[in-house]
């Protein structure tokens, strides 16, 4: 599918870490997470609801998030994705080991 | 930890299943409404708004498939998808599963069966506390073990002091009581037991008390014991029953107890009893049992006993010391109710039900190989489009996972209805067989058999499916390509049917002699025609003073007489021991050319038998004539000896007239022979072979007691019911206080004591031999079948060059019929060996017996050549153009 310009796919295996950031501060619904991502990416990085919602399973499987129905901004019934204690551990552990890639990465494009 | 987390979320997500796809079509209908109303606020309008949000979201159907996919487990998932592929492969091939289900269920139903029955007899102790431990102590002449003789109850006190590998020993012996409780009397089953019978079998009452010492003292007030089944059925399970009396046998007795429920005698026939009387030194005595002391065998007791039996074997219990009557101990396990031989024989089926399945399975894989070698050039073009060997192999297995779970609940459907078809069969020495059914162990043991004969066969399959390199392969040309096999292989195939054909050949033989052996038995003259010959046994209220007995003798007689026709009926019962033996201890004496001189006959039958008796049992009169009580008023001093016992006593041939003396001192009396008898012939170890080979018949009026017992012939066909009824009428007519215990017909009674056995050994192996054919048959199937297909270009090549059709078929035949040939020489000599441990079975058949080992090698030869024939016309019909064009 021609994506508009401006917009880039994910790096494969961040959409997880992105989620876990994003639910850092609060619990949100699946909706509030994709508008947040692309909010703070200013539009860079749109993620598409065919991947957001199967990585929020693969996040409840592995009992990183919690879910809960409750009521959104405008009164209506949404499910609220919650980070749990062993989320928040994956969160800092997959943080770093992204870091250490960006900075390997980083300096491969320098030096290489 | 955490891969089990994920497993508990996962299943809880499964077990969610339908609440969870709510969930996530909300959540993402939510979704697409903040979508579209994000939309509108930029500016759109509803309609357009929705659209584009729709468009957007995309496929929603595969957006919740693949949240769904997250929760499958890869491995479950490929298992199922292994489980569909290999389900739909085997319905495609209906006559393949059929033959691999059916082979298996056959294996696996034979096992079950078996087990269960050798559970039963074997394995499973008596249903008391430490019931393992009980065992039956027994004697028996030396030179005929396999019968024992009685155990009186003066061996209980003499032994049980002295033998201290055992504690708590008691005396039953079972017998019919006339138990009169009001109208309507009855006869009933019931047993005298010793005091130490509770303490044996450690129950406790149901209701008041056991019987104590002092109940089998002579002289003691007489009290009772009621079965549970009794005082449930007639008293309602009162509790005011204690204390009641009760008529047993003209005896008034108390009852002091009613029986814990299931309370059975350990012995052969373990029915409930539905009264217990105490035992007291009067008492005849019974079986003696007794329980084996913590940590003591019964080997060591039965040593004990031995050394004790061996210092009191002149006693006076078992007859005078002679070689004859040297005596032999037992000591057995009372829940062993199988004699040594019956053992190895359940024993042997037990090994060769293992062997089968085995084979069985072997046989499976073999079909499973030849199926994979049919597929082959799929599995290659599989390979070659990038199927991984594991699931090859997986594939492969997950067809023989699903057989084997299919045999073996068809397996579990035929050992149910096998093991109806054996007890319906059970001699009635069995009888406790009636409460066998598949308990739960054995149900284990058919699953553990059909899961791992499951893996078992598919193991090689599997192993095949995979082990070639693809270049090779495509380069060998698809239709070689997997299996030539190697020659250890090939000759590893032929090893099976050759030990299948083997096994066949020993059941085949085996069932063919026992057939023989059964026509044999069942056409053997007892020595008097036992077709339509009955035997009343009457019972009397009292025992009758020594003046009225004649008197009540000529009445019961008449009874029968007027049902049987006159001349068709006689005091006496059936001789021989078919029923119930009469045998006298001497001392007996005859006339010698020096002077008195006694004799010993420990085993002369001495039946005491009624005018006409010869005539109406049809045992012939060689020499002289028999009874005729009408000419004397009083003893005539008569004697009738069989043929046998005349060569014995008077070598010379001049029995007729001789004399022989009973008794000795004041109570000599000397008696004439007045007929000769014709032998009887007891067929096989029933009665202990030999062992009442001699008798002497002597007049109903001089017995000393009631003869109660009258023979009457009948119309073939007659029912023994209608014919009981009709006789308890006109016995209770006659008003002698007599009512008819029993009607026994000489046709049943011989079936069930004398035929009962073999025809259940018969159709155990008869059953084995249908089944070992049957499997062997499918392996040679399978194997010709598998070379037709390896060959078919060869025989495509061989018919174009001009081979007749007769030279394909020999090829076809040649290589099957070696391997029958070899594995039938192998059957023949292993059969004769086993033939010698069925020798306890076969009556009057060798065990080299040519029609029976002749039988079976032609049977085998047909089926051989059957299962032969299907595939030799697909060699037949192997069109050569088409052959060569293949590849």
């Amino acid at each position: 599918m021609p994506r508009p310009t401006g917009q880039s796919e994910l790096l494969p295996g961040t959409l997880d870490l992105l989620i876990l950031r994003a639910l850092r501060a609060e619990p949100m619904h699946g909706y509030g997470i994709a508008q947040r991502l692309r909010d703070v990416s200013k539009d860079v990085l749109q993620v598409g609801e065919s991947s957001l919602y199967p990585a929020l399973q693969r996040l409840l499987l592995d009992g990183y998030v919690r879910a809960e129905w409750g009521t959104s901004d405008n009164n209506r019934r949404a499910r609220y994705y919650t980070l749990t204690a062993a989320g928040r551990k994956q969160l800092v552990a997959e943080q770093a080991e992204f870091e250490r890639m960006i900075g390997a990465i980083h300096a491969v494009l320098r030096l290489a | 930890m955490r891969s089990l987390m994920r497993a508990v979320r996962r299943l809880a997500y499964w077990l969610r299943f339908r609440s969870e796809q709510a969930d996530l079509r909300d959540e993402l209908a939510f979704h697409r409404d903040e979508l579209a109303r994000d939309l509108e606020r930029r500016g759109l309008s509803p309609d357009a708004a929705h659209a584009a949000a729709r468009r957007e979201l995309g496929n929603e159907t595969y957006m919740r498939e693949e949240a769904r996919g997250v929760w499958l487990s890869t491995g479950l998932d490929a298992a199922l998808q292994d489980l569909r592929y290999a389900w739909r492969s085997l319905r495609r091939a209906p006559a393949f599963t059929a033959v691999v289900v059916f082979t298996l269920a056959l294996g696996i139903g034979a096992n079950v069966a078996i087990f269960t029955v050798v559970h039963h007899l074997l394995i499973a102790p008596l249903p008391y506390p430490n019931g393992n431990r009980i065992v039956q102590l027994n004697v028996a002449f030396a030179a005929n073990p396999d019968v024992p003789l009685g155990v009186g109850t003066n061996a209980l006190t003499q032994w049980e002091p002295r033998l201290h590998t055992l504690e708590d020993f008691a005396s039953v012996s079972e017998s019919v009581y006339h138990f009169d409780a009001g109208a309507p009397q009855d006869s009933i089953r019931g047993a005298t037991v010793s005091p130490g019978f509770a303490a044996l079998l450690q129950v406790r009452p149901a209701l008041g008390r056991t019987f104590t010492r002092d109940d089998a003292r002579t002289g003691a007030a007489p009290v009772m014991i009621l079965g549970h089944d009794l005082w449930q059925s007639r008293y309602n399970g009162s509790h005011d029953v204690l204390g009641k009396v009760v008529g047993v046998n003209g005896v008034r007795r108390v009852v002091v107890g009613v029986a814990p429920e299931h309370m059975s005698i350990p012995t052969i026939d373990g029915d409930e009893p539905e009264i217990m009387v105490p035992m007291n030194a009067d008492s005849i005595g019974g079986d003696l049992f007794a329980r084996l002391r913590p940590g003591i065998t019964a080997a060591a007791a039965q040593r004990e006993l031995q050394s004790i039996v061996h210092q009191s074997s002149n006693a006076t219990d078992f007859g005078k010391k002679s070689s004859d009557t040297a005596l032999v101990a037992r000591v057995l396990r009372a829940q062993d109710q199988l004699d040594v031989n019956e053992t190895r024989a359940i024993e042997i089926l037990l090994v060769a039900t293992g062997g089968l399945l085995l084979i069985a399975c072997a046989n499976i894989a073999n079909l499973l190989l030849m199926r994979a070698w049919n597929r082959q050039r799929e599995l290659v073009i599989r390979r070659a489009l990038g199927a991984s060997r594991l699931r090859l192999a997986r594939h492969a297995l997950a067809e023989s996972v699903m057989l084997g779970p299919a045999g073996g609940a068809l397996g579990l459907i035929i050992a149910w209805r096998g093991l109806r078809a054996i007890i319906a069969l059970r001699p009635a020495a069995l009888s406790d067989l009636d409460n066998v059914h598949i308990d739960p162990a054995v149900l284990l043991w058919a699953t553990a058999i059909a899961l791992a004969s499951g893996l078992l066969f598919g193991i090689a399959p599997a192993l095949l499916s995979g082990a070639q390199s693809i270049g090779d392969a495509l380069r060998a040309g698809v239709r070689t390509a997997v299996g030539e096999g190697n020659a250890a292989a090939r000759r590893l195939r032929a090893g099976m049917i050759v030990a299948e054909v083997a096994l066949s050949v020993v059941f085949l033989v085996a069932a063919g002699l026992l057939v023989r052996s059964f026509v044999t038995l069942e056409r053997t003259s007892l020595g008097y025609d036992r077709t339509g010959l009955v035997a009343v046994k009457f019972q009397i209220a009292r025992r009758p003073a020594p003046a009225d007995r004649d008197a009540i003798e000529q009445t019961l007689m008449q009874v029968v007489a007027r049902v049987a026709g006159a001349g068709r009926a006689a005091l006496g019962g059936f001789p021989g021991g078919l029923l119930q033996t009469t045998v006298r201890p001497g001392p007996y004496a005859v006339q010698g050319p020096h002077g008195v001189q006694t004799v010993d006959l420990p085993f002369c039958e001495t039946p005491f038998v009624g005018r006409d008796y010869f005539h109406v049992i049809g045992l012939p009169l060689l020499e002289g004539r028999g009874f005729d009580t009408t000419q004397h008023a009083g003893p005539s001093h008569e004697l009738v000896v069989n043929q046998a016992l005349a060569r014995r006593l008077w070598p010379n041939g001049d029995a007729l007239g001789a004399k022989l003396r009973v008794g000795d001192g004041a109570r000599a009396t000397w008696l004439t022979v007045v007929g000769i008898a014709g032998d009887l012939r007891l067929p096989g170890s029933t009665f202990g072979g030999d062992l009442f080979k001699l008798q002497m018949y002597r007049p109903a009026n001089e017995a000393g007691e009631m003869v109660s017992s009258v023979v009457l012939r009948v119309r073939e066909g007659t029912s023994t019911a209608a014919l009981q009824a009709t006789l308890e009428r006109a016995a209770r007519d006659a008003g002698v206080g007599a009512t008819v215990q029993s009607v026994d017909a000489a046709e049943s009674t011989f079936d069930r004591r004398v035929l009962a056995r073999p025809r259940f050994a018969l159709v155990l192996f008869g059953l084995f031999a249908a089944i070992a054919l049957a499997v062997s048959a499918v392996g040679l199937y399978a194997i010709v079948a598998y070379a037709v297909t390896q060959r078919t270009r060869e025989i495509g090549v061989r018919v174009a060059l001009g081979a007749a059709p007769s030279a394909v078929a020999r090829l076809v035949l040649g290589a099957s019929a070696r391997l029958v040939a070899l594995g039938g020489g192998i059957g023949l000599f292993a059969a004769y060996g086993a033939s010698r441990a069925l020798m306890s079975f076969l009556g009057g058949v060798k065990p080299g017996d040519p029609v029976a080992f002749g039988g079976a090698m032609a049977l085998l030869g047909v089926v051989a050549l059957v299962a032969s024939v299907v595939p030799m016309r697909r060699a037949l019909g192997v069109d050569p153009v088409g052959a060569l064009r293949a590849d």
